[in-house]
């Protein structure tokens, strides 16, 4: 259990940035001071809003902490967590705008008028999408309140579900947008001081000596897993981090190091998947998309979609140097971790150890008070998400059309605390995950069962409802039997090897789906009076 | 004999005099309109009336969730400019109508009356309190606070006190904020949906084949991604880090070419 000072850097952080959140929505109404009509929403805030809603526990906690493990293989997550943003720019982000539609389920019934079974697969995708979205989350927040307060994880996961269920059911599901943009701001920060500290205080501000050190290090999960049964391995908690990296090192001469590709995704196939999954998922996250609601102008779209690459981008790349200082200062830790059976430590928490390391209790707090704001500002994106999804795309389009408001809110919350605990069971389950992992997972779905749909929609003429059903379909069942199959270590289905991530198969197969379904239906929808709102001039 | 008190308060209502409404068009908004009326009427007052539209960033939900959690207080959600203008035409006051489009509500409010100097600014309290109060607060409190002219504050509501007002603001409400956009009629040739496609995947393609081009070479030139070529950064850390900034380029360009087409059209 981590100090008294700690635990009220964490809780100070949170209220803060939650306080500071009330007080914005509160001074936008009340401030006497008069700004410029139209002039209050900039699409520097609505970058920081998007920003803040991205940069979950898999960026803040994931991305730096599976390099920390895996070395260099894992700077693609945080690549294409970035490339995604880029797929989203270029080929969604303004005909989306245009349209107004922002949940897969209304954009589509833009264009295929009516559609029930449209709407409940926009429904469906997205539910099973954030929920995977989610889990990581909650995992996230179950090992840092393991390690913050010393619980087990099943009692942290439960802990952390109920307090999360219950703030965006209550107070949460009002400020979350103002939340999102101070929270993005946390984050930024609490990454940049955490790399800063590491650097002055273990390279000398040097960061190619960061790099030297990730060359001469074998990975620790990899040498965690050589080493497993030998009996001549010392206890690593007793050496620094250079007799550790001595240690294995010499054991284990001409395995890979931290800079060698190759230790998570090990071949084309592995690794291609991965950066398919990547790149075209975050255009298929439902909580990315609807963020794009409170964009006023579709030339906005892009300048806040150009915002957010700012970013998201320097902060990958301050992950990329942490996540291999972490490896240097938390070597001998990570291994002691892994080869004592406490992976749920080592697969998640580099970050905060190291803050810990180099900036001692307070930045131990900062770093755990950071990844707790980008959990909750993450979750509350996404469960609001559902909650629009489901009360208000499917109960009141498909169920009951003469919903009040009050019964479509009413709806949502019960959407959004039947998916939390569904998100909390399925939790309890993935301790020894790392969430970056997890998240990459989520990616790879959003991948296959939303952007071919959306990109076929807004791009292509001949697009059928029936061929969007399909698409839905084939990348919802590809993606989600891929991804249980890599979850239980399944090694094949069908034959084909099961991979790090679904996207291999199921983006293909929902594309291909779509396109031969397509062109032997002839039902285009409202196509022309849909193009012209995605594709013509509104400003 | 409320025009009478009020002219001995400071002798400023009167002929030629301004009072000024602030209005959302809820209960507690038509109360206070009903008693800018009668006092403009009975002080041949002009009335101004303000409504200032809450253009924030938030979600549909966040909305709707503010709305549930307020309709106890609000009563109804018209168009309270259109119901004041109404009601004053009725009673045969002269009025003007002044909208904000956005900004924070008392900002605007006390930015029209230093432009109107009114001998009063009227307005309703909604009464909030809790947490309602704490995430929200309240215009009524901040314009009382802040304004440098006199205010009227009517508190709460009576159906049967705006009775006659809710009559004309139920056929008033206020739609949906969710407005269609106008879709413009040009054929579909002229929407060049393939050269917009090609711009976006041709931009595109700038960021990805760099991006699967590390695929490749972490997959099949291993040797090559090892390789020492800036001290102690190997081709693939260099390629990782090049990415980035490669990705905020290829942004850049595409928002650039996007703007210039835009332009163009």
């Amino acid at each position: 259990m981590t100090s008294v000072i700690t635990l009220l850097i964490v809780v100070a952080l949170i209220a803060v940035s939650l306080g500071v959140a009330v007080y914005t929505r509160r001074s936008a109404r009340t401030s006497s001071e008069f700004y410029v009509a139209g002039q209050n929403i900039s699409w520097l805030q609505n970058a920081l809003a998007l920003t803040g809603d991205y940069l979950s526990a898999a960026s803040f906690l994931g991305v730096a902490g599976a390099i920390a493990i895996f070395g260099i293989d894992k700077t693609w997550d945080g690549l294409g967590y970035f490339g995604g943003y880029i797929v989203l720019l270029t080929l969604l982000a303004v005909p989306l705008r245009k349209v107004g539609k922002y949940t897969t389920s209304e954009i589509l019934t833009t264009r295929f008028k009516g559609s029930k079974s449209l709407r409940f697969g926009g429904m469906l995708g997205a539910v099973v999408i954030s929920t995977f979205y989610v889990v990581p989350q909650i995992v996230g927040a179950g090992a840092l309140l393991q390690l913050l307060l010393g619980w087990n994880f099943t009692f942290s996961v439960l802990v952390v579900g109920a307090l999360v269920i219950a703030y965006v059911t209550t107070g949460g599901m009002r400020a979350t947008t103002y939340n999102q943009i101070i929270q993005g701001l946390v984050l930024w920060g609490a990454m940049f001081i955490i790399m800063i500290l590491m650097l002055g205080t273990v390279f000398g501000f040097n960061p190619g000596d960061v790099l030297a050190q990730a060359d001469n290090m074998v990975p620790p999960k990899l040498a965690s897993v050589l080493l497993a049964n030998d009996p001549s391995v010392p206890d690593f908690t007793t050496l620094t981090p250079d007799e550790a990296i001595a240690f294995v090192s010499g054991k284990l001469t001409g395995e890979s190091t931290a800079l060698t590709p190759g230790t998570f995704a090990p071949n084309w196939m592995n690794t291609m998947a991965l950066a398919a999954g990547l790149v075209f998922g975050t255009a298929g996250l439902p909580h990315v998309l609807t963020r794009y609601y409170t964009v006023r102008k579709p030339k906005d779209a892009r300048t806040s979609t150009i915002g957010v690459l700012l970013m998201i981008g320097s902060f990958y790349i301050m992950t990329v140097f942490v996540g291999f200082g972490a490896m240097y200062v938390l070597y001998p830790d990570l291994m002691g971790y892994f080869l004592g059976g406490n992976s749920s430590i080592a697969q998640n928490m580099a970050v905060p150890l190291l803050a810990e390391r180099t900036g001692g209790e307070i930045m131990l707090g900062v770093a755990i008070g950071g990844a707790f704001c980008a959990i909750l500002s993450t979750v509350a994106g996404l469960l609001i998400t559902i909650g629009t999804t489901v009360s208000h795309d499917f109960y009141k389009e498909v169920i009951n059309k003469k919903a009040s408001d009050r019964r479509e809110v009413l709806v949502a919350k019960l959407a959004i605390v039947a998916m939390g605990i569904m998100a909390v069971g399925i939790s309890l389950g993935m301790a020894d995950q790392n969430v970056s992992y997890l998240v990459t997972l989520a990616f790879g779905m959003a991948a296959s069962i939303f952007f071919p749909v959306l990109f076929m929609s807004i791009w292509w003429k001949r697009y059928t409802r029936q061929g969007a059903l399909a698409t839905m379909i084939a990348g919802l069942i590809v993606s989600v039997v891929f991804v249980v199959a890599a979850l239980g270590e399944i090694e094949s289905v069908l034959g084909l090897p099961v991979l790090v991530n679904p996207a291999l198969y199921s983006l293909p197969a929902a594309i291909i789906t779509g396109v031969v379904v397509s062109l032997l239906t002839k039902d285009v929808g409202d196509v022309e009076s849909f193009m012209r709102k995605a594709h013509g001039k509104t400003e | 004999m409320l025009g009478n008190l009020l002219n001995r308060s400071n002798g400023k209502a009167g002929e030629g005099s301004v009072i000024l409404l602030a209005t959302d068009g809820s209960k507690p908004a038509l109360t206070a309109t009903k008693k800018a009326v009668e006092l403009a009427k009975a002080t041949g007052a002009t009335l101004h009336i303000v409504c200032v539209r809450e253009d924030l960033m938030r979600m549909p939900l966040e909305k709707k969730g503010e709305d549930v959690a307020e309709r106890d207080l609000m009563g109804i959600h018209a168009k309270g400019g259109e119901v004041a203008m109404e009601w004053a035409a009725r009673n045969s006051v002269p009025a003007v109508l002044k909208t904000y489009d956005a900004g924070p509500v008392v900002g605007a409010i006390l930015d029209y009356a230093r432009q109107i100097k009114p001998s009063y600014v009227v307005l309703g309290h909604a009464g909030r309190s809790g947490w309602e109060k704490i995430a929200l607060g309240s215009v009524a409190e901040g314009v009382m606070k802040h304004s440098p002219y006199p205010v009227v504050m009517t508190r709460g509501y009576n159906d049967a006190y705006i009775a006659d007002l809710l009559e004309i603001a139920l056929a008033k409400l206020r739609p949906p904020e969710e407005v269609a956009e106008e879709i413009s009629a040009v054929p579909m040739e002229e929407l060049h949906i393939n050269r917009k496609l090609g711009v976006a995947f041709g931009t595109l393609l700038a960021f990805l084949i760099p991006y699967f081009g590390l695929g490749a070479l972490n997959s099949w030139a291993g040797d090559i991604a090892t390789t020492k070529v800036l001290g102690d950064f190997n081709v693939a850390v260099i390629w990782v880090l090049l990415l980035f900034p490669i990705g905020w380029i290829t942004a850049i360009v595409f928002h650039r070419m996007a703007s210039k087409k835009e332009a163009e059209a």
